[in-house]
């Protein structure tokens, strides 16, 4: 495998959902990605290139940082049929979707978990735990008047999103890289990255580490919540206090249950509410 | 903030958005960033935090998983904070705006995506005819998301916070307070639903 090909390849991964649309979906983010290597192998021909091209601009679609493994399979397998070609190239064009249809909803069931459903939340709760470490944590108050108590310097309003950032990008941008490698290593493989990683484990990891973060930050938002608008009477304030966050909690319990989303529940929120509030006329 | 001053926020905020779909997906893009950064611009950093995050909170369960397009938390975030400044709406009335401009722009995507599906038909011919000019197609569909982001997000803020404005102004006092409750709801909301998501033995 050569180097910079690799690196050619991993840059122009980084657009595999350009210009992605319904009819083939990542199909020209693909072929892009793919372009040096099809000239390294079929530059001689200009026949044969354009044939390999047209055999990578088919409906395709997968998790984009789990993308690196097809097209190190796409890679290896190109290569191969170029140097032995022992089969027709129309049994080896369908030979080559068979395989990159089947690694990508297998890549795509793992991505969808790892990084949409895990790792994105857990940059967020990163970021919102640094920028509390930072002293930067008013925005958890709900504003009245529309202003908040300025934050502590620009520093501390960056340092949030980049350790969010820092986290989630290292672990997408190794994917991205290590997959072209061992995508390339698989020899044309349909499970291609299936056992390359303990991914049941890391996701449940990532998963359990977005618990404890959720945690923290419930933690935090109640200790700045109860310290704000301090009143007498501690019982009194942490029951009144508590009535928001439970209602909350069990509401989104219930949305949840029957199965809609925190907007939909948000729209509830707002039209009961106004309901209640004209009818028993309660003041802004 | 002058139109032209809001033109060109808006124009930041639609390079940020190219970082979703179409290029790199490096998360510089989620709500809470673009909150953040429209704060920056507007000169309201911890609103713009505020309002970044908590869309994110509340957008947070809804994945974009195979063909689905989510609703926008990049517009929705951006466009509620610069409502505080242009034409100055009050935070739950921009917060509102902003989720309803985040759903509509799901829609222009949607468009977007099916008006793309065309090219295929150009991309094979050329292919087939000997010549490869994806470079064009990819830099073609870089320039139209960002002009399609930026004069959505322009005439979204401008018209809606008009609309916005002039509806809240005739707003009741009741709905006003309905509305400043929602709005306090929604961090609330949004880290149930995350400790309901991730809590052992609950819904993956």
């Amino acid at each position: 495998m050569a180097m910079p090909l690799k690196v050619k390849i991993f840059l122009r991964s980084m657009l595999i959902q350009a210009a992605w649309n319904f009819e083939r979906m990542q199909n020209i983010g693909f072929v892009f990605a793919l372009v040096p290597v099809l000239k390294n192998t079929w530059g001689a021909s200009r026949a044969e290139l354009s044939r390999a091209l047209l055999r990578h601009t088919a409906l395709f679609n997968t998790q984009p940082y789990m993308a690196g493994f097809i097209l190190g399979v796409a890679w290896k397998l190109e290569e191969d049929f170029s140097a032995a070609r022992s089969e027709g190239e129309e049994v080896f064009t369908r030979r080559i979707a068979s395989v990159k249809q089947l690694a990508a909803s297998a890549l795509a069931a793992i991505g969808d978990a790892l990084f949409w459903g895990a790792l994105r939340p857990l940059s967020l709760g990163i970021c919102v735990i640094v920028w509390w470490s930072c002293g930067f944590y008013c925005w958890l108050i709900p504003v009245s008047s529309g202003h908040c108590p300025p934050a502590h310097g620009i520093l501390s309003v960056l340092a949030g999103p980049l350790a969010g950032l820092l986290v989630y990008n290292f672990f997408a941008l190794s994917v991205r890289w290590k997959g072209i490698s061992l995508g390339y290593r698989c020899s044309g493989s349909a499970v291609c990255g299936l056992d390359a990683v303990n991914w049941q484990k890391l996701i449940k990891t990532t998963r359990a580490l977005c618990f404890a973060a959720a945690v923290v930050i419930a933690g935090l938002m109640f200790r700045t919540y109860f310290s704000a608008h301090a009143e007498p009477g501690l019982v009194p304030q942490i029951l009144s206090k508590s009535l928001m966050p439970a209602a909350m909690f069990a509401a989104a319990w219930v949305i949840k249950k029957l199965g809609y989303n925190s907007v939909s529940a948000y729209s509830a929120i707002l039209l009961l509410s106004a309901a209640y509030f004209s009818f028993f006329k309660t003041p802004a | 903030m002058t139109f032209l001053e809001l033109a060109a926020c808006c124009a930041c905020i639609a390079v940020l958005e190219l970082d979703t779909v179409q290029i790199g997906q490096f998360m510089i893009s989620r709500p809470s960033i673009a909150g953040m950064l429209a704060g920056l611009f507007t000169g309201r950093p911890a609103e713009g935090v505020q309002i970044g995050l908590w869309t994110e909170l509340l957008f947070l369960d809804q994945i974009p998983m195979g063909g689905v397009v989510p609703p926008s938390g990049l517009v929705a975030a951006s466009s509620a904070v610069f409502l505080l400044d242009y034409p100055g709406l009050e935070v739950p009335a921009a917060f509102i705006i902003g989720v309803m401009l985040g759903h509509i722009y799901s829609r222009v995507e949607v468009f977007a995506r099916g008006r793309r599906s065309s090219w295929n038909r150009g991309i094979d011919a050329e292919i087939s005819g000997g010549r490869e000019r994806l470079g064009f197609w990819v830099t073609k569909s870089f320039i139209a998301q960002f002009f399609t982001c930026g004069f959505f997000l322009l005439f979204g803020v401008v018209f809606a916070g008009r609309a916005g404005k002039f509806i809240w102004g005739l707003s009741s006092q009741e709905f006003r307070g309905a509305a400043y409750f929602a709005y306090a709801t929604v961090p609330w909301l949004g880290l149930a639903a995350l400790v309901l998501r991730f809590r052992p033995g609950g819904n993956r």
